[in-house]
């Protein structure tokens, strides 16, 4: 091996004469040139080298050596050597090309700055002296978290494995699902900066080109130097830019990235992060779980109906309590109130201020839990659940009512599936409150309507969040508040698909179902 | 006390539309927009100062019935009881 | 494609709702005060020969499938008569813009709420009023159907659940004067659940996806409303008998009160109130969006969104002093508002109907 010979005035000067972006025939000037332009980056590799019987080849290969796979290196210096005697003076390049091409994934340019795009992804670069191009060897290190389990969706029956930052092992653990020549792939990369790659995915047929054809263009239309998440993505094509509601659906869990494919949606993989969105999301698809589908139809119904139970206890259940201990006492039966009077008795705060704190304890409880050490997690519940509920109850600070009234908000919002939904109605509930405060019931029916306002009025991609609801789609509910049995879903959710709308065959339709039935 | 503070809120809200959204009619040369602004606005603060002194301005309504008065003892005969 | 486009289950929505919102709490004791125990039967004449006007409206705009109404009189009446029409009605939608949020306002306080300032409640109303103005016609028109299918639910509800206090005699005698006084009150119930409707006219039918399928829809959206409205006037009757009825302002609420089915369902007026303010929110964002749509059009407006803001302090204002007291307020009822919409509502229509078949007959073609 050979290092570089030592930089030359008159190198400089030749390399000056390149033409900006190609890279020239002289090798070493090239490596001059993509060595000033890596800076004192000791883990930029180049190896220079020269075969013992054929002196007049001279070839560089480089790579980033924190980014390349050591097994790819040895292997191929092995399958390098093996080529020693084949190698003819005139057709270096060419030789080495058609040999690593007939084995590995090659890539071949004359751009310098394709040259650094495939040195910044991983891969080994081939030069060789007296060609004015590089091959490119594929050789990105792809170790990382291994497929685990995801951390914030879980689920009791159903896949287990989850996506991890690595792109191609997400593309994977999807098409993996969907054996079908007909699910397309598109690679964008986005962010001056960065250059993170993106990969759409979707079903030809079964989605909507326009829903594609728009999203591909928000998308080039980002302009940003870095794209570090999906939520960068969202936050830059989402139709109503202030909306708090979530109009992506991101999930960590293959199959349900699969089944959001199946029914026309398109999916948008981010490289370095965990977690897919997919798009066009509706309002209700936040509340579906995939084990919806892996259980049976009425039970499923049911744990859907208990979500939206969720919600509505989430988002007003404080604001209620205090609306109506407040302003209409005259609603609440006799013995109950009563026991809340007695309760409150001693009770230092207004009740809306009473929530109020303890919304935000709990708040504060949730954000702690979440950024805290794993270790320290008992301690946090013991402060939260003694010190806070029981201690503050029996120092008479708060009641006991309100304490049961946020224990039990808080539970509730674990219940939806989706936590930036869940977060969404969380705020919300703040705003419910302060209305409920100001005003009572009166104010919570406005809030209300102000939120059914703003829910019909944001879009995703072009869909009405409340799609199958407002507007109203005629048979289209039959996954939207239940979750009726497969073989009755026919077709794919309004709006959404496109040519293919039926998921059941036409056939189904026709079979006599008499036959099968069996009578005892 | 009542008066006071409807007069106050309607004035705060009449300087917030004044300071936001007014300047920016008048840069976007939207000139019939403002000018239903400024009716507008004006209106309001002159029904919000005759609360708060108590002077009575021309209301709506009244116009409406002394349109209609001619009609007014044909409608006595047709919708009143009896 | 700029145009706003809702469909034809909206358009249901829409008329249901601006028919239900109009009356549904209101209409209920003058109708009782002028027909006795035989309001009910006013509603029904109502609910009849209201689907025929709503037909006749679609007869008249589908002559124009691109015009809206404002358009519609300014083709048919000329530049200057039609003109003093379009301000007219303007006039129309913003002085009914300021009277819901004053109805909403008086009866929390009289019935609810009594130590909270009018006004309070009012701009609380109207915020919201102005957010459903600002998102616009497809989003509101989209709530619509929400806000109906609630609305109807929780109206149902009570209603059934105030069934068992029904006394049948209430009831009786049966058309004791004659055909005549339910006549009468089925003016007064049209006058609040049907010629209302005009506003429709609106975005009927140069915004609706499916023209040809909307009258259908238009008229079973009224006779849906129809049918709500009949009810309340119905059970009112039934329940407290015509008396009580007429000296109730909010009638149906009062009825509400008498629910008392074990102990979970009592002390559930509020589901009477919630009902009437998503109906009457249909209504009002309606006229709220009719007046600017046609002030946008007189005016020559570019961006009618930017107006939305200073009418709704205007609207504010006006909700305080457009009423000094409830004998005034049912004084106007009578004296003002009927004829005022029965002109804008009714004759309007018919006269651009006659001026269409006139133009017609007199140029021997389409207009």
């Amino acid at each position: 091996m050979k290092t570089p010979r030592k930089i030359t005035q008159a190198k400089k000067r030749q390399q000056a004469s390149f033409p900006e972006s190609n890279l020239g025939s002289d090798l070493f000037a090239n490596l001059t040139r993509i060595k000033t332009d890596f800076g004192q980056n000791n883990d930029l590799v180049v190896n220079v080298l020269q075969w013992d019987d054929n002196p007049a080849c001279i070839y560089a290969v480089l790579y980033l050596i924190s980014f390349t796979n050591k097994d790819t290196i040895n292997s191929l210096s092995d399958e390098i050597d093996s080529l020693k005697n084949k190698v003819s003076t005139k057709e270096t390049y060419s030789t080495l090309r058609d040999f690593f091409s007939g084995i590995r994934v090659c890539k071949e340019g004359s751009k310098l700055m394709d040259l650094y795009a495939e040195l910044l992804s991983g891969n080994m670069v081939f030069l060789v002296n007296g060609s004015e191009r590089y091959f490119s060897v594929l050789a990105e290190n792809t170790e990382g978290r291994a497929v685990e389990e995801p951390s914030a969706q879980t689920v009791i029956r159903g896949p287990k494995d989850g996506f991890t930052e690595n792109l191609n092992q997400n593309i994977f653990l999807v098409r993996k699902r969907i054996k079908n020549t007909s699910l397309k792939l598109e690679n964008l990369s986005v962010g001056k900066l960065t250059k993170t790659a993106i990969s759409l995915m979707y079903i030809k047929g079964i989605a909507k080109e326009s829903i594609i054809q728009e999203i591909r263009d928000r998308i080039n239309r980002i302009e940003i130097d870095s794209i570090l998440e999906g939520a960068y993505i969202e936050e830059w094509i989402k139709d109503d830019r202030y909306s708090i509601f979530p109009v992506f659906l991101s999930s960590e869990k293959p199959d349900s990235v699969a089944a959001a494919l199946t029914e026309g949606k398109v999916a948008i993989f981010t490289d370095g992060t965990p977690y897919v969105l997919s798009a066009p999301a509706v309002m209700v698809d936040f509340f579906h779980s995939s084990e919806d589908y892996y259980h049976h139809f009425i039970i499923s119904s049911l744990m859907r109906i208990l979500r939206y139970m969720a919600f509505f206890i989430t988002l007003l259940t404080p604001a209620l309590y205090i609306g109506i201990t407040t302003f209409h006492h005259e609603m609440i039966p006799t013995q109950l109130l009563i026991s809340i009077a007695a309760q409150r008795e001693g009770v230092p705060f207004s009740t809306f201020l009473e929530g109020l704190i303890l919304e935000v304890t709990f708040e504060v409880l949730r954000e702690a839990g979440v950024r805290m050490p794993r270790a320290i997690g008992p301690a946090i519940s013991i402060v939260g659940a003694l010190v806070l509920g029981q201690a503050a109850v029996d120092a008479g600070i708060f009641s006991a009512a309100i304490v049961i009234v946020v224990s039990i908000t808080a539970i509730s919002s674990f219940s939806i599936p989706n936590y930036e939904m869940s977060n969404a109605i969380r705020t919300a509930r703040f705003v419910f409150m302060v209305l409920a405060g100001l005003i009572g019931l009166y104010g919570i029916f406005v809030g209300l309507i102000v939120l059914t306002l703003h829910l019909c009025k944001i879009k995703s991609i072009g869909i009405p969040y409340m799609t199958p609801i407002a507007p109203h789609i005629k048979g289209g509910n039959k996954d939207t508040f239940f979750r009726f049995p497969l073989w009755s879903m026919k077709k794919r959710p309004y709006g959404i698909h496109g040519i293919d709308e039926r998921r059941v065959a036409d056939e189904y339709d026709k079979q006599d179902k008499t036959k099968d039935q069996e009578f005892r | 006390m009542k008066n006071t503070l409807f007069f106050l809120f309607v004035t705060a809200t009449t300087l917030i539309i004044c300071v936001t959204v007014i300047p920016n009619l008048l840069k976007k040369r939207l000139y019939p927009e403002f000018w239903v602004s400024i009716v507008a606005l004006g209106l309001s603060l002159l029904i919000s100062f005759s609360k708060v002194f108590d002077f009575s301005v021309p209301n709506p309504s009244d116009l409406i019935l002394w349109i209609y008065s001619p009609l007014k003892g044909l409608i006595q005969g047709l919708l009143k009881q009896g | 494609m700029n145009k706003k486009i809702i469909t034809n289950k909206q358009l249901f929505s829409l008329a249901a709702g601006g028919s239900i919102g109009g009356s549904v709490l209101v209409s209920a004791p003058l109708m009782a005060g002028i027909a006795k125990q035989d309001a009910w039967i006013g509603a029904l004449i109502a609910l009849i020969y209201g689907a025929c006007y709503i037909f006749m409206l679609t007869c008249l705009s589908s002559q124009f499938p691109n015009m809206n109404f404002v358009e519609i009189i300014q083709t048919l009446l000329g530049k200057w008569l039609g003109s003093a029409f379009c301000v007219y009605y303007i006039f129309l939608c913003i002085l009914l813009s300021a009277h819901i949020p004053w109805y909403v306002g008086d009866f929390l306080t009289t019935m609810v709420m009594p130590e909270t300032p009018q006004y309070f409640v009012n701009a609380i109303y109207i915020i919201a009023l102005a957010i459903g103005v600002s998102y616009g016609l497809e989003a509101f028109a989209r709530a619509s159907e929400i806000f109906l299918k609630a609305g109807s639910f929780l109206f149902i509800l009570a209603m059934v659940l105030v069934l068992p206090n029904a006394h049948i005699g209430n009831l009786q005698p049966i058309l004791e004067n004659g055909i005549l006084p339910p006549l009468k009150s089925s003016v007064v119930l049209s006058s609040f659940s049907t010629f209302t409707l005009i506003i429709l006219l609106m975005i009927y039918p140069s915004n609706i996806n499916e023209p040809k399928k909307a009258s259908k829809e238009f008229v079973k959206g009224y006779i849906w409303g129809g049918f709500i409205s009949f009810t309340s006037i119905f059970l009112s009757i039934l329940v407290l008998g015509w008396n009580i009825t007429s000296k109730s302002r909010y009638a149906a609420y009062i009825l509400a009160n008498e629910i008392e089915i074990g102990v979970i369902f009592a002390r559930i007026e509020f589901i009477v109130f919630a009902s009437w303010i998503l109906t009457q929110f249909v209504v009002n964002v309606l006229y709220f969006y009719a007046g600017i749509s046609s002030l946008a059009h007189l005016l020559k407006l570019k961006q009618s969104g930017k107006v939305i803001l200073p009418l709704s302090l205007f609207l504010l204002a006006l909700a305080e002093i457009i009423f000094p007291g409830n004998i005034y307020q049912e004084n106007w009822i009578v004296f003002g508002w009927v004829p005022f919409i029965i002109t804008l509502g009714l004759v309007l229509p018919l006269c651009l109907f006659i001026v269409y078949w006139i133009k017609r007959l007199v140029s021997g073609k389409q207009v």
